[in-house]
């Protein structure tokens, strides 16, 4: 797996330990222990996406138009096969 | 309102094409105990839902099932890809094949198009959540029943990784019984629907 590869992997198990906070804070909205956690994963998850951007350029595609090209119609979509990284 | 994450949530690879396999792990995309179910469920019982927190856990439950639900059609979707009619034919998959080609259509493992009557919307706080709790643990067992017909470690460790959300939900769902039970007091205390039934202040 390449760098690039290895850095989106970061982010979205960072992204995953944030959304699954999401949901015992539904239910523990005051829990400080939690609320400190979350605080500090998304700290995390923001110096990634900060740290993959100066590399590689935009994180999140939904805007990209760099190359005078709107980038969300491109392939592959996250049900193919060639989306999904094999090292999981 | 909704935006869409161009990713799964958890990745499916799927190297070897698998069709009896895709026929029963379909289940999960439109059967009773699946997530298109389980997303409509947990999303339209919000409305009769008097509680903050309970409102919040249904609505990122609900959303989260959506992800589920293009995980399972990821999973089909690359179990057939590719097939040849020889394969469809070996694989027991003509019967799907001839109504939908190799289109992902919710039905359950045997065929019946998807029906909301799987599911219920009370409104009744504490029947709802209960019922959530049942549906949480009865699709823990479909994926249990998925993983003892799969070997394909491709496909476990997706379907694995569903089967673990839904223990999470479970105990979600479960605190989330409990803040509605702390909200009935000595004036609710045979636990009317305390969505319909205002008690008197």
């Amino acid at each position: 797996m390449n760098e690039m590869k290895m850095l989106e992997q970061k982010i979205h198990s960072v992204g995953f330990v944030m959304f699954d906070l999401r949901l015992f804070l539904d239910t523990h909205p005051t829990d400080m222990t939690a609320i400190t956690l979350f605080n500090k994963t998304m700290q995390k998850y923001t110096a990634l996406v900060a740290e993959y951007e100066r590399m590689y350029g935009p994180y999140h595609k939904n805007n990209d138009t760099s190359g005078n090209m709107w980038h969300w119609v491109c392939n592959p979509w996250p049900w193919e096969n060639s989306a999904n990284e094999e090292d999981n | 309102m909704w935006t869409y994450e161009k990713r799964l949530q958890f990745p499916v690879k799927i190297a070897q094409c698998n069709p009896q396999l895709a026929k029963i792990i379909i289940t999960q995309y439109g059967g009773p105990d699946g997530e298109l179910g389980a997303s409509l469920r947990y999303l339209s019982q919000r409305f009769s839902m008097p509680y903050a927190e309970v409102k919040a856990i249904l609505t990122d439950i609900g959303t989260e099932e959506l992800g589920h639900l293009e995980m399972i059609g990821a999973i089909v979707h690359q179990l057939t890809r590719n097939l040849s009619e020889d394969e469809i034919k070996k694989g027991g998959f003509s019967e799907y094949f001839v109504d939908h080609t190799l289109g992902v259509y919710p039905s359950t493992g045997s065929g019946v198009p998807f029906s909301a009557g799987a599911m219920a919307v009370k409104g009744d706080p504490i029947t709802d959540l209960v019922e959530d709790m049942a549906a949480e643990q009865k699709a823990r067992t479909t994926y249990e029943n998925i993983l003892r017909f799969a070997d394909d470690p491709d496909v476990k460790n997706p379907i694995r990784f569903l089967r673990e959300r839904e223990i999470v939900h479970f105990q979600r769902f479960g605190e989330a019984l409990r803040i509605v039970q702390d909200h009935l007091d000595a004036k609710n205390f045979y636990a009317f629907n305390p969505s319909f039934d205002k008690p008197m202040k």
